[in-house]
């Protein structure tokens, strides 16, 4: 039971209610697994981290701001420089627990404002990059930029976006 | 005539003009400063009866193609062009290239939780959740968009103008993100669309133009993105002059306000969507006066079953007289049948998205009334059936 509140409250914040509902329709032993692969999931979650080129300031970020930049609607940075953004595909898993997780938004619904903005001249489309060393490479060596990562991946030459609470 | 090929000709000036700025932006901008991106679409459509998007009527009908090319350079962190040019082709009612928006972006206020700006160019009209991108089939909500609150026959009137359009928008952490829009301009509209839309004379109808017009939406977006809602309104001025008989013509003025209220619940698996609005437009000349109250809603729901395949349904209902919902005063006034006063549309889709460049739909529609028939396609309207049916296929590839 404490593993299932656990799940509910963990910081990853995002539970679909229909993942809660058909959890009353679960066997003790499929109960078991999926409090499991819950579990790893939001411990898992929690490392995925947004990057920022260390050239700009690493004070904590809301997260409003991140989601505005996600959003393209921020287009720079207080002091003028301009925000450039590195994201995954869409279907990569990676980009899916971010966009849960760490901004607190439904995938599909970034997509959807990203299309609108991109089609009527609004703004423009996040950069895709393809693995994990691009990523790294292209927010380490772009002025401005902010993109995500597991933790574990993340090295010196970029630096990790505290979000304040 | 004339002011339609001076229409033409000015579209032809901004396409130069704004494919000359994108090209010098492009020489001056980084890789990361510059994006071009585009859209191409093919549908086809059959129907039981009545024409849409060509001759359908017992025949499939091909003449249904959108291809667009956008481009957009940020010149300064501040300062950004955009451009995008259009050829699209449904059946009669529209066909050929023009400058869809050009303009420069200046955001003159940038915060960590307030951005504002202006757009000074040629600007997509913001009404509703959809108007601005209604021809890029990947952010449609279906097929064809619902034809109450964004009717083909109609869709010049709320395009794009040119003018000047300036936003705000405020980002908060838990209270979510709202963008109010406010924009001046000079529609971009022609002799067809004043013909589908207030075509009620039989005479020719010449000297179209639009005249300053206005547009303003508040848009509420849920910090998680679950909420949408929103509201617009535009108010149009465009006069034209109307044969009435051979040596005799009066000129008309129209004023057209339409709000739209719109609202947007999307959870992981299910979307559900619904937009109520309403026009008042009003037609003064020297020798009568004539209004119309048209009124137009719809409901849809969508469950996307997987990241790649989604089902649909909507209900979709216009009206061109909220205050006559039969059509039978419509039709005592002017001999016309009472259906062609509304239009009741049915429907069920499915959509495939085969990745995240192209995607299939197909669609199936029960339609009864004939209001957003459009008279170019149908030459003879009065004779139009009252219960008809569509098939509708697309395929759409982006890049």
């Amino acid at each position: 039971m404490n593993l299932y509140l656990f799940c509910l409250s963990s910081p990853s914040g995002y539970v679909p209610s229909t993942q809660a509902l058909s959890f009353l329709r679960l066997s003790s032993a499929r109960l078991c697994l999926w409090l499991a692969l819950s579990l790893s999931a939001s411990l898992y979650a929690d490392t995925t981290v947004a990057i920022v080129n260390p050239g700009e300031a690493t004070h904590p970020f809301e997260r409003k701001t991140l989601r505005a930049a996600f959003g393209m609607t921020l287009q720079s940075w207080p002091d003028g420089q301009p925000l450039t953004i590195f994201v995954f595909r869409d279907e990569n898993p990676l980009h899916q627990q971010f966009c849960r997780t760490v901004l607190g938004v439904l995938p599909y619904s970034l997509r959807r404002n990203w299309d609108r903005l991109l089609f009527s001249g609004g703004g423009q489309a996040p950069i895709v990059v393809n693995n994990v060393h691009e990523m790294l490479q292209r927010v380490a060596t772009t002025p401005g930029a902010i993109g995500y990562l597991n933790k574990e991946s993340v090295d010196e030459s970029v630096s990790i976006i505290e979000i304040a609470q | 005539m004339n002011r339609y090929r001076s229409l033409k000709l000015r579209s032809k000036c901004a396409l130069g003009i704004s494919t000359g700025i994108m090209l010098a932006a492009c020489a001056y901008a980084s890789d990361t400063d510059w994006q071009m991106h585009g859209a191409l679409t093919q549908g086809v459509i059959y129907t039981s009866d009545n024409n849409f998007y060509g001759n359908s009527d017992d025949n499939a009908s091909l003449k249904f193609t959108e291809i667009d090319f956008n481009a957009s350079a940020r010149l300064r962190p501040n300062l950004r062009a955009a451009g995008q040019v259009l050829y699209r082709h449904t059946g009669s009612q529209s066909e050929g290239g023009s400058v869809d928006y050009a303009f420069l972006d200046y955001q003159f206020f940038t915060d960590p939780s307030f951005i504002s700006g202006i757009r000074g160019g040629r600007f997509k009209v913001p009404i509703g959740l959809y108007n601005e991108t209604r021809d890029v089939a990947f952010t449609r909500p279906s097929i064809y968009m619902p034809q109450s609150a964004y009717p083909d026959t109609a869709r010049d009137l709320e395009l794009s103008s040119d003018g000047a359009l300036v936003y705000g928008e405020l980002f908060t952490n838990k209270a979510g993100q709202w963008t109010a829009e406010f924009g001046v301009g000079q529609p971009r509209i022609d002799e067809k669309t004043v013909r589908s839309v207030f075509g009620f004379l039989p005479g020719d109808i010449s000297n179209v133009s639009g005249h300053t017009s206005t547009v303003g939406r508040l848009l509420y977006q849920s910090s998680g993105g679950e909420w949408q809602a929103s509201f617009s309104r535009s108010d149009v001025r465009v006069d034209y002059r109307q044969a009435l008989a051979p040596m005799l013509s009066t000129d008309i003025e129209i004023k057209l306000v339409y709000w739209l209220a719109s609202l947007q619940y999307s959870l992981d698996q299910w979307i559900f969507t619904g937009e109520y609005g309403q026009i008042d437009a009003r037609l003064n000349s020297n020798l009568f006066e004539q209004g119309f109250h048209p009124q137009a809603y719809y409901l849809q729901a969508t469950r996307r079953l997987d990241a790649q395949w989604s089902i649909y349904t909507r209900w979709d209902n216009l009206y061109w007289d909220r205050h006559d919902h039969s059509g039978n005063d419509y039709a005592a006034l002017t001999g016309r049948k009472a259906y062609a006063n509304f239009a009741h549309d049915y429907n069920l889709g499915v959509r495939f998205d085969v990745n995240s460049n192209a995607m299939i739909s197909a669609e199936y529609h029960y339609i009864e009334g004939t209001a957003w028939l459009s008279p170019a396609d149908n030459s003879a309207l009065n004779n139009a059936a009252k219960y008809w049916q569509m098939l509708a296929l697309e395929f759409s590839y982006r890049f």
